[in-house]
Order: structure tokens, then sequence, then C-alpha cells
């Protein structure tokens, strides 16, 4: 029976192609979504995972960029128990990196500058996070204070085409580039790191605010007890580890992928009606052919399984051919996006089950009106 | 082999009834040949869909090898058409992109194709003169060869009886013939009864029990009916 329904597709190869070609497409869609919010999921997860300590913002700010407080709240945290430094920090958006607007870059040509203290927090700031990922030149030093220097990563450098030695220019203020970092998270590698007094002072922000406090912990201290701790003795602030920052994340997150997965739907509803107009074309133009099946034995369920056969057969090229363009550009993207979608061996083949599914309820009425046909009814009507 | 009782067959055509058989009573024996004869729309055709258990009466019953049709569900009849009737068309009704030898396969297509099955095909097929031609597709054979296929298919299985409605129309009177002498053949090898429906008299011979439709009514009988 897989011969027969090969041969009734092969036998009208444009329209099978066809409706090979608008599943596979939408399968294509899918992945190419998907992968997309997977890979975001993937790059916030990779920044947060290098987040060890606590950050204190204000509370409902979504980022420390939004956020500003007080900086006599450190003395306050400090007192909790289990804290061992509090580092406060300053972040801002670089309105413009070598006179190009950095936003109007797009979202991830977002650059921020991160104001820092050289003399005491050097090596704590961000959990000493840039300290540790240093690959170039030097990090900011006591003697860097009140000084137009910066590190930044080393995408942010190629971007600009610049190295260590050479200036950059952040807004109308030029500073020497010192040292390059790199970590590998895309969500990291957007930070240019300048003394937190030149921040305030080009950026006319109040000395006694800051955006945020990084809080290193004891070893072994229990994270949210601190947390709590800290909540409870400042209430306009919220204190949050890694992994809650990726839970906040993950809730918006999480509204990007319903709007990812209604697309994908969409994708999938518009390739699934090839199928089942394909199919329903094919039965039309057989009636006359399953009359015949049904005069010389074949019963109904027969007719149904045949029908259904060429249909999950469609589904079934589709998937491959779906899954591995879309496999292949993903891959192809990942290599030179700024944002590289993710796919999993899990997810692709979850996507060519879907395809045979979708063979499956895309054939499903053409093959019910198939079986139902009078024989003798069928025959005439051919 | 074959006794109807009283069949009638009323179809529906938008506001009105056609009566395509008011009424039919017939008895066909093992191993007989029987030609209906009849204009066209005298019921002949429906006759012979009621008998091959193609299609059910309004009113009436028919019994197959002593199977009464009316007790058998829809897919007991698909079964019963696929183990014991076998049909041969007008228009042939080839599956155009299948092979001859997979056109005779197609009542066994469901149940799997093994080599037993391909030698039995093979078989039908050397039967009727067209074991050379296995690999053939419809389009490459002639009208004569198609429906010598189609017989092929109709006694795969052996059937008790074989339906022929109109097996020659569409040839030119020698092909005809010769398809013809390939049906008497299966009845004389087999045993096969055959129930021919035709309108011309020319394929009649001596022996055949000969019926004559008129207006859904059985008209006329050999003599000694």
């Amino acid at each position: 029976m897989i011969r027969f329904a090969l041969r009734s597709l092969v036998s009208r190869p444009l329209r099978s192609f066809l409706a090979l070609i608008g599943l596979s497409i939408s399968l294509v869609g899918v992945i190419g979504l998907i992968s997309v919010s997977l890979g975001l999921r993937r790059s916030v997860r990779a920044a947060l995972e290098q987040v060890h300590g606590i950050v204190v913002i204000k509370k409902n700010s979504l980022d420390p960029i939004f956020s500003r407080l007080p900086v006599d709240h450190a003395a306050p945290i400090s007192r909790v128990s289990g804290v061992r430094h509090v580092v406060p920090e300053l972040w801002e958006v670089a309105p413009s990196v070598e006179g190009q607007g950095t936003l109007t870059q797009g979202l991830f040509g977002a650059v921020a500058v991160f104001g820092i203290d050289p003399v005491r927090d050097a090596e704590r700031a961000a959990g000493g996070l840039y300290f540790r990922h240093l690959r170039e030149g030097r990090f900011l030093g006591p003697a860097d204070a009140g000084r137009a220097v910066t590190v930044v990563s080393r995408t942010i450098a190629a971007r600009f085409g610049k190295r260590v030695g050479d200036p950059l220019r952040i807004a109308d203020h030029t500073f020497e580039i010192v040292g390059l970092y790199e970590t590998g998270a895309l969500f990291l590698d957007v930070a240019m790191i300048i003394p937190i007094d030149m921040l305030r002072a080009r950026q006319m922000v109040r000395d006694d605010a800051v955006s945020n406090f990084y809080v290193d912990v004891e070893p072994n201290a229990d994270l949210a007890k601190i947390c709590s701790g800290i909540e409870a003795a400042l209430p306009d602030v919220e204190a949050n580890t890694g992994p809650q920052w990726e839970a906040k994340f993950g809730g918006i997150l999480e509204e990007l992928e319903i709007y990812l997965r209604l697309v994908s739907s969409i994708a999938i509803l518009v390739g699934t009606i090839g199928i089942v107009n394909t199919m329903l074309m094919s039965v039309t133009e057989r009636v006359a052919e399953f009359g015949v099946l049904r005069a010389n034995g074949w019963t109904r369920a027969d007719v149904l399984r045949l029908v259904l056969c060429e249909s999950v057969i469609l589904g079934a090229v589709s998937g491959v051919v779906g899954c591995g363009v879309g496999t292949l550009g993903v891959h192809v993207v990942a290599r030179f996006a700024a944002l590289a979608p993710v796919t999993t061996p899990s997810f692709v083949a979850a996507t060519f089950v879907l395809a045979l599914l979708l063979g499956v309820v895309g054939g499903l009425y053409p093959a019910l009106r198939a079986a139902r046909m009078n024989p003798i009814e069928a025959i005439r009507f051919g | 082999m074959i006794v109807a009782r009283d069949l009638h067959k009323t179809y529906r055509v938008g506001p009105r009834e056609v009566h395509a058989l008011r009424g039919v009573d017939i008895e066909i024996a093992k191993g007989e040949i029987c030609v209906i004869l009849g204009r066209s729309g005298s019921g002949k055709s429906t006759l012979l869909h009621l008998l091959g258990a193609l299609d059910a009466p309004t009113r009436g019953s028919v019994e197959v090898g002593g199977v009464d049709l009316s007790r058998l569900s829809d897919r007991e009849l698909s079964l019963f058409r696929r183990d014991h009737v076998g049909f041969v068309f007008q228009a042939f009704n080839l599956i155009g992109n299948l092979t001859a030898l997979e056109n005779v396969l197609i009542p066994l297509m469901p149940k799997g194709i093994g080599e037993r099955e391909i030698g039995q095909a093979m078989g039908r097929l050397r039967a009727v003169g067209l074991g050379d031609r296995s690999d053939h597709r419809p389009q490459q054979l002639s009208g004569g060869e198609q429906q010598r296929v189609a017989i092929a298919r109709a006694i795969l299985k052996d059937p008790w009886v074989l339906l022929a409605d109109e097996p020659t129309g569409e040839l030119d009177t020698v092909t005809g013939g010769q398809v013809m002498a390939t049906l008497r053949e299966m009845n004389q090898s087999m045993g096969t009864t055959i129930v021919i429906v035709t309108h011309d008299l020319t394929y009649v011979r001596p022996g055949d029990r000969v019926l004559r439709m008129e207006d859904g009514r059985l008209a006329a009988r050999t003599p000694g009916e």
C-alpha cells in the first residue's frame, strides 16, 4: 500500500511538490522562530549564571540601568548577616559611541557604560565578573580614579575597530582603552567600564545616587535569607540572585515565546491547509479509482489508510526537508548574528513528529470523504 | 449460486424517483453463463450491481453462494466482493499509475503482497495471454489487453461469480470477440459462474442462458425457462 501511495503522489509531481514546499516552509519558520527563543534563553542564562552574588536594585526596576538608589543604602545592606562586601555600581546607556547612536544599531547594538570605583572595587564590581574575564591590557586600578580610561569588551572594540591604547569616544567625551575583556555572554559583552566619578561628572548624576549594589556574600551563606534580610531592611529595594534574575527575565521571555508560538502556529496552519487542499483535489480526481478499489474488495478502512498513507508521506518528506533546511539555516545564522539561535536534537525531532501529525490531520478529512463513497456511484462519477 | 427475489431499486434524482428495478426474480446456477440483454436504461446494470453486492436493493433479497447479502455489514460486503465476486467494467477501470501486475494485485493489496500473491497474479495474467506484459502500464496496452488485465484481476481470487458490465462496449468487434472468448475460457477452465450484461446479441452462444430486461423487469427467457 505504501508503494501505491507513493505512486499516487509521484504521478502528480507538481501538486505534491507544492504541498510539500508549503509545509516545509512552515516547519522552517517554526524551527527558526523557536530557535531564536531558545537562543535568547541560552544567552540570558549564560549571562546570569555568572552572577554569583546578589544584585540589589530599586523595587520594580527591570534592570540596574533603570534603577536609582541612594548611595547610603550600602550601610544597612552591609549589616545584614552573611554579607561580605557591598559594591555600589552605576549604569547608563551610552547615547553614542564614536559618533554612532548605539540604540539605533538595533536591540543588540546597545552599549552600556558601567561606572565602578577603581580604588576600592575594581576586582569586586559585578562579582569580579569583568575582572576575571580580562583578555588584553589591564583592568582599572587605583591610579585611574578621575582619569578618562575604559575597559571594553572585545565585541565593542571589534565593532569600532579599536585596540588597547586607542581612543574611544563615548558621547562627547574621549576615553583611552586600557583593557579588553570577553565573557562570551551576549548580554554581558555590552559594557564599557569607566571610573564612577567620570561617569557621574559626564552624565550629571548626583553623587549620592547609584544604579544598584552588588552584594558579595560569605561562603556557604543562605542567599535567600540574605535577600529577605536586605528587603526587610530597605523596603524600596528588591534583592535578586542570578537564578531569580533568570526567573524574572523568564517571565518576559515567556511573553515573547507566546507571540513566537502564535506566529509559528499560523505558519503551521497555512502549511496544513496546503496538505488538506492537495489531498482533497487528489481524492476528487480519483473518485472512480476509489470506486474500483471498493468494487475489488477494499473496505472503507483500507481506502482511509491509503489516503492517510499519502498524506503522512507528504508530512514525513516535508518534515525531513523543513527540519533539515531549518537546522542548517540556524547554524548559518548563528555564525553571523549577534543573537545566536539554538536548536537541540530533541526539538528537531519533536518538529519532525509534528510534521507527521500534520500529515495525518491534513489527510483525515479527504480520507474520510474517499472512504465514504458508494462504490458504484464513484465509478459512475468517474 | 445466485438467487434474487423480488428485487426493487429506486433512485431519487432531484424531486423525481426513478424505478430502476420493479420486482426481479432470478436464479443462476453454478457454472452457468448468463447473458442479460436490454436497451440502455432497462435496469440491467443495476441488476448486475445488486447481484455483486456493489449496491443494496430498496426491497428484495440477494443470495450468492447461499450467503444473504442483506445480512452483511459494509465491511463484510467488501470482503465478500474481494473473495467471491469479480467485476469487469465497460471502461476497464484500471489504475493508470500501476503496472498490469499491480492492477491484478489490487484485491490483495490491503493484506500485503508477498511472493505467493505475485505468483498467483502472474498466473492469472498468463491465463489471459498477457504474461509478458506484466510490467506495462495501462497506457501501454491496447483496449483489448486492458480488458484482459481487468479479467485477470476479477479472477485473481477464484471468485464464485464474475460479473461483466458491457465488457466489449469500448472495443471493436474482433477485440470484443477475443475478450468474450477469454471469459468463456474462464468459465470452462475454472467453472466460474459468469453474468454478462450487454446490448449486443452477436456475443450470445448456444447454451448461454439469456435474460432480457425491459423497464426494470425481466421480459423474456431462453426456451424452457
